[in-house]
């Protein structure tokens, strides 16, 4: 259901784009996906002294964004300068997520995590479209491009929505902390009552 | 993908977008291999260490408690063996007949049964400081460093030695008691396995921490000898000395100098003050 919604919403976004000329809605859309990708980032992050970076880097990608939008670019169809950066740090801040995890002393298994699968989702979508938008601006004229690309942004769209929805139906994280903290006493006391039965 | 080479050939421009999709994918997933196997192998390293780890502790608690029964068998061994006949000796001399005899054979009972009653309270004495040395609870750690260095040197076998550098106020009692109970371990290691000529100990201190350290110039142990006796051996000895200095969460080094002359063993605690009235 989440997949059909989320697809449905960007057909139609796209296609209001495509056929009303109103080619600022790409611009839109590219800016709030990065924006919810930013703060979601923002939430996982560990590091404290990177925290602040996510907004930082929002408000200069969205005046970039506004400055290529207005001033640099002449075709305005499609904006692959910008999807193509967003994709850059979409996949940055995916592979600082995985190298925090392997950083952290953590026992919980990563795959356990709903992050985990979230953050791959958005990391083989980046990185599967990449190249894709990097062309479009060009090349998206030509019937045999535009057919490639609706095959491969569907797949990868795809592929993004499953493992988003293996996130939410995933059951919720075990606790990596035992209920009992009085267990490591508990099994003190064992031992001791273990080694005067042996003796 | 067949799709895609199919259509993307009639267009021209599929090579470079294929591959290049292909290959980022492929690096994504490749990627997310390389982080799930690492963080498996990482947390199967982890587990390893932390079941080392708890068999260490557990050893080190096992240790302690057979140290502790061993520590009360000696104690009812010394209290049964010893002092119960010598107080039954007493009582033997004091016993209901004595009114009945001569006045000389009383007296001489009675200095009998005093002398028994004072070896008696000398016998309960020495087990009792055998607990708590009185000069460590009275007059401090370095008092009864000093006292057991000097008994040590007066037996005239070797030389030994106390320096206390930064000692101006005491430590909490049941700290020294256990650094004390810690440096006599080490000491009667070195005097009955080392044949050193010396043994000179020092103490300093540096921000919270206390640090003690013992020199000499016998046969001693390498922090690496020192961990293997501790896991390996079946003595008591270096399992009490670990066990100790984790509840002083202190940390203990066994070293030899660079020119292999004599060996030292340095203790670094944190300094608990004890807090004046």
């Amino acid at each position: 259901m989440y997949c059909i919604l989320n697809n449905g919403f960007a057909y139609y976004v796209f296609a209001i784009a495509k056929f009303k000329e109103r080619y600022f809605i790409y611009e839109i859309f590219t800016i709030i996906e990065l924006g919810c990708f930013l703060f979601y980032i923002k939430q996982i992050i560990k590091n404290k002294k990177l925290v602040k970076y996510p907004q930082f880097i929002f408000v200069i990608f969205l005046a970039f964004d506004i400055i290529d939008y207005f001033f640099l670019r002449q075709d305005k169809s499609f904006n692959s300068t910008t999807t193509g950066i967003e994709a850059v740090l979409i996949i940055t801040f995916c592979l600082y997520y995985f190298y925090e995890q392997l950083k952290e002393a953590n026992t919980l298994l990563i795959y356990t995590t709903h992050d985990f699968w979230i953050i791959i989702g958005f990391l083989i979508y980046s990185s599967g479209t990449f190249f894709l938008y990097l062309y479009a601006e060009t090349t998206l004229q030509d019937q045999a491009f535009r057919r490639q690309y609706v095959i491969i942004n569907s797949v990868f769209f795809l592929l993004k929505n499953i493992l988003f929805s293996i996130a939410m139906f995933m059951k919720p994280e075990p606790k990596s902390e035992p209920d009992f903290p009085n267990d490591s006493l508990m099994s003190d006391w064992n031992n001791i009552r273990s080694f005067k039965n042996v003796n | 993908m067949y799709l895609l080479q199919a259509s993307g050939n009639a267009a021209g421009i599929s090579g470079p977008l294929f591959f290049g999709t292909l290959g980022m994918f492929l690096m994504a997933i490749g990627i997310v291999v390389f982080v799930i196997f690492h963080q498996r192998k990482v947390i199967r390293y982890q587990m390893q260490m932390k079941k080392l780890e708890d068999e260490k502790q557990q050893m080190l608690l096992q240790a302690s408690i057979r140290f502790q029964e061993e520590e009360r068998q000696r104690i009812a061994a010394d209290l049964h063996d010893d002092a119960g006949p010598l107080l039954a000796t007493a009582r033997l001399y004091l016993n209901e007949n004595l009114i009945h005899q001569e006045p000389a054979i009383q007296l001489q009972s009675i200095y009998n049964a005093k002398q028994i009653i004072d070896d008696a309270i000398q016998l309960i004495r020495n087990i009792s400081h055998s607990l708590m040395p009185p000069t460590l609870k009275n007059f401090g750690l370095e008092s009864a460093m000093t006292d057991l260095f000097q008994k040590i040197s007066g037996a005239g076998t070797l030389n030994a030695s106390a320096r206390f550098h930064d000692y101006r106020q005491r430590i909490k009692l049941e700290q020294e008691l256990l650094i004390f109970r810690i440096l006599q371990e080490l000491v009667a290691n070195i005097l009955k396995h080392s044949n050193s000529g010396f043994i000179h100990l020092t103490q300093n201190a540096n921000g919270n921490k206390l640090y003690f350290r013992i020199h000499h110039d016998g046969q001693g142990i390498t922090q690496a000898e020192f961990d293997k006796l501790n896991h390996f051996s079946t003595g008591l000895g270096l399992k009490n000395i670990q066990s100790r200095i984790n509840v002083l969460k202190g940390r203990i080094f066994f070293e030899i100098d660079s020119s292999h002359t004599y060996y030292k063993v340095t203790i670094e605690v944190p300094k608990e003050v004890t807090v004046s009235h």
